[in-house]
């Protein structure tokens, strides 16, 4: 049992008395300056109410007063709300004195001084709420132009290339000041908690870390903001805090090394935080093709018209991406033309073979391409020599066998070395049993053969009625 | 580069070598003065100024438009609305017409809702609605992309058309295979980059809609059509030998070389090259035509109208032998979609001329490895009404036209598989959710191919024209 906080939590029930009897007596005095005086026939009954009010005020500030010692509050916001309360109280302390005191003829002056009375309180009253509900909530739901409290700059956002936006910075910083830093900076600091700093978070406060990079659930900081809201651990401790986004977030954050200059990578990303993102902050993560993501310089121009003059077709894939689609024009490729191919390795993403007269010999000598994405080996003469030169490559994404001697044991040598995300293999070796037994075996390729069409029942329409004649 | 061009002709007032060049290949040089691959049909010295390549790499290298001309409706096939069939035969309520009304809806008193005139069923993993209509495509819906929320400006069928190739509902402005061909420049040295096919007796498609507009005219689609003759004026006139040909262009080529040394304009070289182009198709042009050589049981994917030249069937398994030869834009067109009245009886026509080999095409394509660079397009130039036009009986009715709501499929390159984008409200009436429009589609198209639509300009008349004018955004959320 805790007697001064038992006490201090009824302030949130008897603050309102003071406000509302301080209210009424103004509404009194208003009348009695109008002249209304059948109602209000004497000023001693203004004087009386504001008098009540400032007694519930006194209960008010007292209350108020053991309740500021839960530390459940950010000391600026607490501050502001003590000082203006007892600020309130002393101008109505001086309004009734004033009003006792000073003859009739200064009604106008003492109205004057009534009505700031009454600032103040209303002043009081909305910082004080703002404590407990948070910055946001009056005009939260507001129009637009009245809301726009907002914890991370969507338009600043809206200016960088999803690749800079830094995590920190941008977003948990912004979040971080807006919910924790009020209770949580150099001057103040609950629990020993500082959070106005980047340095601090990873200083242990009173009893844990805040932040151990790769290790979010051994994260102090990340655990709090997890826990439902009712638990007295829970932080913010008001507010709408952290949603499931922001924890996301916060997560991969952590998971990623906590830097202040990490950024998100789609690679890493779950789909999920890509969704998150590109619904809540409008930041758009898809994963990109791996030739997006490389970066090369373009070649001699020499050595690719040594190419073109080979029978090649050779282009960059666009005026800014250097990386080269190939494919071969001729009618059966040499040596000499594996080797001005070769020449080029080091560019190669996209390489078409297709109808090459390419042979398992021939292969021996094509040199590791790097980059290789996307290869087209179809109707050619080839398995073992060519699976061996696949194998090597890890950037593989869609390999085309149709129409080659491929059998299903190099497929499966292949499949168990690659992660290749599309393979075709129509018109192969492999038999259709075979072909079924790769398909379960290797659930992550999608291994792509002959299309048929199941039967087809023939539909009725559903709008005509039976014709009688049938 | 032109001036100086024209200045020269003036200073040689008759020239024989002009009159040769222009007149003595007869119309069939000229008929194919555009079909000409600039970047490497002479080998790789010679470069059009013109020819671009993309702007960022791009995921489709070419197109393939299955254009269905008169507009099918959405409705009946793939927009599906419960809603009709239970509020059958009652009026469309006046709450969810809105204000645009065509001058055929206001001359008819009542505009009763009719349902949709077969089944429909949610298919494949992607549980994408598809009518029973379309028992084929229905299923390869784990390939496809449905956009249910498409929209255009014109309610007629001429602009409309004209808006969707070239994004303008009033002829003159080069249409997109244009667009592309003058943006990418071709992949194939022996056959244009932008090819037509229609369907024999039910064409859809007008020359009109091949047209390069303001680009140059090598940019222009070529029809292939079905029979003797693919291409007009293409073979040797009779008791003229290949032979004789090639000889005949020999001595034509050094007359040129001479005038090419001489002047030095690019324009007498790319001519060369459009005559070497027209030879070469005298014999690449029979040979992607010839389907001869196609097995059985690629015949029996399409379904037996591919055997008949002309068929649209037979002319999807042409656009595959096109796209296996490099031809980047693609245009399928087959008519008849524009039911008024009858549609009960008409539509499952048209369906079961364009439903197998429209899911053939697509599946052809991906057991190929072809789909991966290829992007398939489906859909007419816009969507028909939810209520009937003309008087709703026991066993007929009619759509109208509706610009409003439409549905297209996507498949292949770059697009995401199995998905449906797009929402219209339950009259399947207004778009409620996602609209993309003509424009945006362009966009979207382009973009696959690496050009950015806001770049790929060309200045005429004192001002730089773009296929999606100074509109269109790329529909990001449909890219895979």
């Amino acid at each position: 049992m805790e007697w001064d906080l038992f006490i201090g939590r009824f302030h949130s029930l008897l603050v309102h008395l003071p406000i509302g009897i301080f209210l009424l007596g103004y509404v009194f005095e208003i009348l009695f300056q109008l002249g209304f005086r059948k109602f209000i026939s004497s000023r001693s009954i203004i004087i009386f109410i504001y008098a009540i009010g400032l007694l519930a005020g006194i209960f008010a500030s007292v209350t108020g007063w053991l309740l500021s010692f839960s530390e459940d509050y950010g000391i600026d916001a607490l501050n502001d709300h003590k000082l203006l309360g007892i600020a309130t109280l002393v101008v109505m302390l001086l309004v009734i004195i004033y009003q006792i005191k000073t003859p009739e003829a200064k009604s106008k002056l003492k109205f004057t001084v009534s009505t700031l009375a009454i600032i103040l309180t209303g002043l009081t009253g909305h910082f004080g709420g703002n404590l407990t509900h948070g910055p946001n909530y009056l005009l939260e739901y507001g129009p637009n132009n009245f809301s726009t409290y907002q914890d991370v700059n969507l338009e600043r956002l809206k200016t960088i290339t999803p690749d800079s936006v830094r995590i920190y910075g941008d977003i948990l910083y912004p979040i971080i000041e807006n919910n924790c830093v009020a209770c949580h900076n150099s001057e103040n600091y609950k629990g020993g908690l500082i959070l106005e700093n980047y340095t601090n978070l990873f200083k242990e406060a009173a009893h844990a870390v805040p932040v151990i990079p790769k290790k979010p659930y051994n994260s102090e900081f990340f655990s709090r903001v997890n826990l439902p809201a009712n638990d007295e651990k829970a932080m913010p401790p008001r507010g709408s805090g952290f949603n499931y986004t922001d924890i996301e977030i916060l997560k991969y954050w952590i998971e990623n090394g906590a830097d202040s200059l990490t950024t998100f990578n789609s690679d890493l990303m779950s789909d999920e935080l890509i969704l998150l993102l590109n619904r809540d902050y409008g930041l758009d993560y898809k994963s990109k093709p791996y030739y997006e993501k490389v970066k090369v310089d373009s070649i001699d121009n020499e050595i690719l018209n040594q190419l073109r003059r080979n029978e090649f077709r050779a282009q960059y894939l666009s005026k800014t991406n250097f990386l080269l689609d190939v494919s071969f024009k001729g009618d059966s490729i040499n040596k000499e033309q594996v080797e001005s191919l070769n020449r080029v390795a080091s560019h190669i993403t996209f390489l078409d073979l297709s109808d090459s007269g390419l042979s398992e010999h021939l292969m021996e000598i094509f040199t590791e391409m790097p980059h290789l994405n996307k290869v087209n080996f179809s109707k050619n003469q080839l398995d073992t020599n060519m699976v061996s030169f696949l194998k090597k490559h890890k950037n593989l994404e869609s390999i085309n066998l149709n129409n080659t001697v491929l059998t299903s044991t190099s497929l499966n040598n292949l499949l168990e070395q690659s992660s290749v995300k599309r393979v075709y293999v129509l018109d192969t070796k492999i038999t259709e049993d075979e072909l079924l037994t790769l398909k379960q075996a290797f659930e992550n390729t999608d291994i792509i053969s002959g299309f048929k069409f199941e039967k087809i029942i023939e539909a009725k329409s559903v709008f005509y009625e039976e014709k009688s004649d049938r | 580069m032109d001036d100086h061009h024209h200045h020269h002709h003036h200073h040689n007032p008759i020239s024989r070598k002009d009159f040769l060049s222009k007149a003595s290949l007869g119309l069939g040089a000229l008929s194919l003065a555009s079909l000409i691959n600039p970047l490497h049909a002479l080998g790789s010295s010679f470069k059009s100024t013109l020819v671009k390549g993309p702007h960022f790499a791009p995921r489709a290298k070419r197109v393939i438009f299955l254009n269905m001309i008169g507009a099918p409706s959405q409705l009946d096939l793939f927009d599906y609305k419960p809603i009709l069939t239970k509020m059958h035969g009652v009026e469309l309520p006046d709450s969810v017409m809105g204000d645009r009304v065509t001058a055929s809806v206001i001359a008819q008193a009542t505009k009763p809702i009719v349902r949709p005139i077969y089944d429909f069923k949610q298919r494949g993993n992607s549980g994408m609605w598809m009518s029973d209509l379309m028992p084929h495509m229905a299923q390869i819906t784990d390939d496809l992309c449905m956009i249910n929320s498409m929209f255009t400006e014109s309610v007629q069928h001429e602009p409309a058309q004209m808006f969707t190739h070239t994004g303008s509902e009033i002829p003159g402005r080069p249409t997109m295979g244009s667009w592309v061909s003058y943006g990418l420049g071709s992949e194939n040295e022996n056959l244009p980059n932008y090819i037509a096919l229609m369907t024999k007796g039910n064409e859809g498609g007008a020359s009109r809609l091949l047209s390069s507009g303001f680009l140059p005219a090598e940019y222009q689609g070529v029809q292939f059509r079905s029979g003797k003759n693919p291409v007009l004026y293409l073979n040797n006139p009779p008791g003229v030998t290949g032979e004789m040909r090639r000889d005949q262009l020999d001595h034509l080529q050094k007359l040129q070389q001479q005038n090419l040394n001489t002047w030095d304009d690019p324009a007498i070289k790319a001519k060369m090259a459009q005559y070497e182009m027209a030879f070469r198709m005298q014999t690449s042009v029979p040979e992607v035509m010839n389907t001869e050589g196609e097995p059985d049981h690629i015949y029996k994917l399409y379904g037996e109208d591919s055997k008949k030249p002309g068929t649209f069937a037979s002319n999807c398994l042409l656009a595959r032998r096109l796209a296996e030869r490099g031809v980047g834009f693609i245009q399928v067109y087959h008519g008849g979609w524009d039911h008024h009245s009858n549609l009960p009886k008409a539509i499952p026509k048209r369906c079961k001329e364009v439903d197998q080999a429209s899911a053939a095409l697509i599946m052809d394509l991906k057991q190929r490895g072809l789909l991966e660079d290829t992007l398939v397009i489906w859909g007419g130039e816009f969507g028909r009404t939810s209520f009937s036009q003309g008087q709703l009986t026991k066993d007929n009715f009619g759509r109208d036209h509706h610009p409003d709501a439409y549905t297209m499929l996507m498949a292949g390159a770059g697009v995401k598989k199995g998905f449906t984008y797009g929402a219209t409200d339950d009259f399947g009436y207004h778009i409620t959710e996602n609209k993309v429009h003509v424009h945006d589609l362009n966009a979207t198209i382009l973009h696959l191919l690496g050009l950015d639509h806001e770049k790929l300009n060309f200045k005429y008349q004192g001002r730089r024209f773009r296929l999606t004018d100074v509109h269109g955004n790329v529909v990001k959320d449909i890219l895979s």
